[in-house]
């Protein structure tokens, strides 16, 4: 280390993730997350001065500096310090040898391998004719309240308003099929595949995803997404997935940043890492920053372990999934669960492999599995390639079957979408809080569980503005997370206070000496409600690392949240 | 001079006993290190911690370094604190005079803050936490003080480690106080003291973080022959206060039984010492429960005990 900050005068090592390459990393490839946005000439400058240390070539991909600007201009984030490094001789060693190189240089925040990405579904060979079918509607819809939420938005007691972008995080999205007509938009290519406007969908897994979310029947039959009016939903094909349904995170925060640029309004990411990327995790930041809502599925595995990446990040709605008992699913994984929704039984016992045929079943097969149906983007004489999804688990008629944490994840993309079309001005946060104060009970019981969240997704529930308050405990409560909060890092910790309906509620920070350090008027009275805080006092000034106590005082009651500040 | 009529004295004590407006006001919180600005030992706690300018105080002797002249024989102090929500102030440090002229004094202290109830790990909204995880801290402090111009001024400065625990991160660093005590009137003791002079600490994660310089300026009027005071201090930094506290003392039995009550930025505090002389020793005992305005006005108590053998 003496050595390099000698040789570059001025330099400070780079913070953040501090780990070389591990399998499951890609060996061609680093994320540099850059202080701030470097010209040209420092660019040059820095590739000539690592070409020599580290012996190799660096090109940059996809986010090059005058696309970044643009982005600039549009949105204020600190996305435009991403750059996807690609190493002309792939390796372990070459990957390490970049990332120090890059860490010894004062202009860069974090260096960090990039982690593999991949669809979170069948992880299994799934059977089509374990499928509930319901003519007209989803199986996975019936119970949770969605045929309600329909009738009451066709009687007029529910109404949607705003027009609402999702950007569909995934393998593409079949744009000929039929019951997307018109509702996807030009989108862009991060994966491996293809060149960079091609967003079709060479697998399958995303246009399963995008008709959970807006698909119409088409000739009098099919089925509906859970998004109750088609002609106010726009999605945005963002492909970073590639045709066997694999990905890196690089390209995933690069995607990101893409759909916020576009103006998407939820972000449906139904893919999993096993590990997270400062870079990802910025991105994600940045959005939230931006008002945007992001959704992901916890992820799968037999048996279930704890929820990936980008699910686990705070600021990411984690969907688990349910079987059809209510009871979280064989294959769902747990630990930072914000919601959970429908997803199919875990179908893997006595069956070998997915079975192409028609869609119209209507109940269980002989072992009484069920699973989620969907589009597949495989219609009409139309065939995509022969491997992937949808050969795996589609037919010809133009729909699919299948199970997993992918598929609970649109279904609350959908009722962010509605929430947000009923009301744009909510942020993040109110949507997340809505969702999680109006989720029913599940199998497992009423309140929080590390499976299945908040609870089951209750589109009825959510949309009714009359209903937006849980029975009030007994006394307050309040946590905050991430705890430990390092505000370079997370941006924000969130505070869940959860109300008691008595009375007005006040949320207090104080540091170790009793000092107050924020205040805020909570909006609410009852039920769950989230406050955010930037790790600043009321005068804007950052606060030291160390202790710090949020109290949360309703009614003469209090409760107190630790808080570790921790830059 | 002539001491002033008592009931200047109730007087000022009332005007200083007004719940301050700066506390719940300004949310200006969040320095560094903070837990080192909580008031150490009993007698301190229940003067609203305006001890700057007593100089018959071990534990005003770690507030200010040049009262460490003032030390008539060999004081050894220790303190525990129950602090609200989960947090304790512990405390031990020694006082005496270099030699038997008196004109230097020296001293040496270790107070210890601590979680007493973790911290719960949280990645996201989970109900359960991940995990839990503690906070401690500690400061050592070692100091000189002398007298001059025939004992009417004092001037002292003491050196201080920091060191913290968070998680799995911890810091270290150092400063420096500096003191000046005046012996003003037979009824009048002046103190200042510049607190945290230069002090930084360092952190595991290669943050570097700087802390306030403390400017306190503390006054200590005596009526009744000495049988009751009222202590004065004010205390600002370059972006918090300034901040006023106050505290009464009234020994009922001379050398033997004292009450006290105080104020501190609008948080009130009782106790109560008594001390006596026992095998050569002379011992002393210290109560203090003081309300917290940062917890609901729930009480939270400290108690000292300290040792002065003669020199």
């Amino acid at each position: 280390m003496a050595l390099i900050l000698a040789a570059c005068p001025g330099a400070s090592p780079a913070a953040g993730s501090s780990r070389g390459w591990k399998s499951g990393d890609a060996e061609d490839q680093v994320l540099v997350l850059w202080k701030s946005a470097p010209s040209r000439g420092d660019l040059d400058a820095e590739a000539a001065r690592l070409r020599q240390p580290a012996g190799r070539a660096l090109e940059l991909l996809h986010n090059d500096l005058d696309a970044a600007a643009a982005a600039r201009t549009l949105r204020d984030t600190p996305l435009i310090l991403l750059h996807h490094v690609r190493l002309a001789v792939p390796g372990p060693a070459a990957v390490d040898a970049a990332l120090a190189a890059y860490r010894s240089s004062g202009l860069v925040e974090s260096a960090e391998p990039d982690p593999a990405v991949h669809a979170a579904a069948c992880p299994y060979p799934m059977p089509l004719n374990a499928s509930l079918y319901v003519q007209g509607a989803q199986p996975g819809l019936t119970d949770t309240a969605w045929p309600q939420a329909m009738a009451a938005y066709c009687a007029g007691s529910i109404t949607l308003a705003s027009p609402v972008i999702v950007a569909v995080l995934d393998t593409g999205i079949e744009a000929g099929q039929p019951a997307l007509s018109g509702r996807v938009l030009a989108g862009s290519n991060f994966s491996n595949d293809g060149a960079p406007t091609a967003t079709g969908d060479d697998n399958g897994h995303g246009t399963f995803c995008a008709g959970l979310i807006a698909a119409e029947p088409s000739g009098g039959a099919g089925i509906y997404g859970a998004f109750l009016d088609p002609t106010l939903i726009k999605l945005l094909p963002v492909k970073v997935l590639d045709g066997c349904g694999s990905g890196d995170m690089g390209s995933l925060a690069s995607a990101v940043a893409y759909a916020v640029q576009q103006g998407a309004q939820v972000i449906s990411m139904s893919l999993e890492g096993s590990q997270g990327a400062d870079a990802l995790q910025a991105a994600i930041n940045a959005a939230r920053d931006a008002g945007v809502v992001m959704v992901a599925a916890a992820g799968n595995a037999i048996p279930p372990t704890t929820a990936g990446y980008p699910a686990s990040y705070a600021a990411v709605i984690s969907v688990a999934a349910l079987d059809h008992t209510g009871a979280p699913a064989g294959y769902s994984d747990f630990g930072k669960v914000d919601l959970s929704a429908p997803g199919g039984d875990n179908c893997s016992g006595p069956y070998t492999a997915c079975e192409a045929s028609g869609f119209s079943y209507s109940g269980p097969n002989p072992a009484g599995c069920y699973q989620i149906w969907s589009l597949s983007a495989v219609y009409g004489s139309h065939f995509c390639s022969p491997s992937g999804f949808h050969a795996a688990c589609g037919n010809s008629d133009g729909y699919a079957a299948g199970s997993g944490t992918s598929f609970a994840a649109p279904l609350v993309s959908a009722a962010a979408a509605l929430l947000l079309s009923q009301d744009p001005s909510l942020s993040p946060e109110a949507v997340q809080q809505r969702l999680m104060q109006s989720a029913a009970p599940t199998a497992l019981g009423a309140g929080f569980h590390s499976a299945t969240g908040w609870g089951k997704l209750d589109f009825h529930a959510a949309l009714n503005p009359a209903f937006h308050a849980k029975a009030a405990g007994p006394a307050p409560k309040v946590y905050n997370y991430p705890n430990p909060f390092r505000p370079n890092l997370d941006g924000r910790t969130t505070f869940s206070a959860e109300l008691t309906g008595q009375g007005a509620a006040t949320l207090d920070v104080f540091d170790a000496a009793g000092q107050l350090v924020r205040h805020w008027d909570l909006a609410g009275s009852a039920g769950m409600v989230l406050q955010d805080w930037d790790g600043r006092n009321g005068r804007g000034t950052l606060v030291a690392n160390g202790g710090y106590r949020a109290v949360l005082t309703q009614g003469g009651a209090r409760a107190v949240a630790k808080v570790a500040v921790l830059q | 001079m002539r001491a002033p009529p008592c009931c200047i004295l109730l007087g000022l004590a009332g005007l200083a006993l007004q719940p301050s407006p700066a506390w719940g006001a300004a949310q200006d919180g969040g320095q560094a290190v903070a837990w080192t600005r909580l008031a150490v030992g009993a007698r301190s706690a229940s003067l609203g911690q305006a001890i700057g300018a007593l100089d018959d105080d071990v534990f005003a002797a770690a507030e200010n370094p040049a009262l460490l002249a003032a030390q008539n024989g060999i004081n050894v102090a220790t303190q525990a604190g129950l602090l609200t929500d989960g947090r304790a102030l512990d405390y031990v440090g020694m006082a005496r005079p270099v030699d038997s002229s008196r004109d230097w004094g020296w001293g040496a202290d270790w107070t210890y803050y601590a979680d007493t109830t973790p911290y719960e790990r949280r990645a996201g909204n989970t109900a359960v936490p991940d995990g839990t995880f503690g906070a401690n801290a500690s400061v050592v402090e070692g100091g000189l003080g002398a007298w001059a111009w025939g004992r009417i001024l004092a001037l002292g400065g003491d050196f201080k480690l920091y060191g913290q625990n968070l998680d799995d991160a911890n810091s270290n660093g150092a400063g420096f106080d500096a003191g000046a005590y005046v012996r003003a009137a037979p009824w009048a003791d002046v103190g200042l003291v510049l607190q945290d002079l230069g002090a930084h600490v360092g952190w595991s994660t290669g943050e570097s973080e700087g802390m306030p310089t403390r400017l306190r300026l503390a006054g200590r009027f005596k009526a009744l022959d000495g049988r009751a005071s009222l202590s004065l201090e004010t205390w600002a930094e370059s972006d918090q206060g300034p901040h006023l506290s106050a505290g009464m003392e009234w020994w009922a039995l001379p050398g033997s039984l004292a009450f006290r009550a105080g104020d501190e930025d609008g948080q009130f505090s009782l106790g109560l010492g008594g001390q006596g002389r026992f095998w050569g020793t002379q011992i002393r005992l210290d109560y203090a429960a003081g309300t917290d305005a940062s917890a609901a006005d729930q009480l939270q108590q400290r108690v000292s005990l300290s040792f002065g053998f003669d020199l």
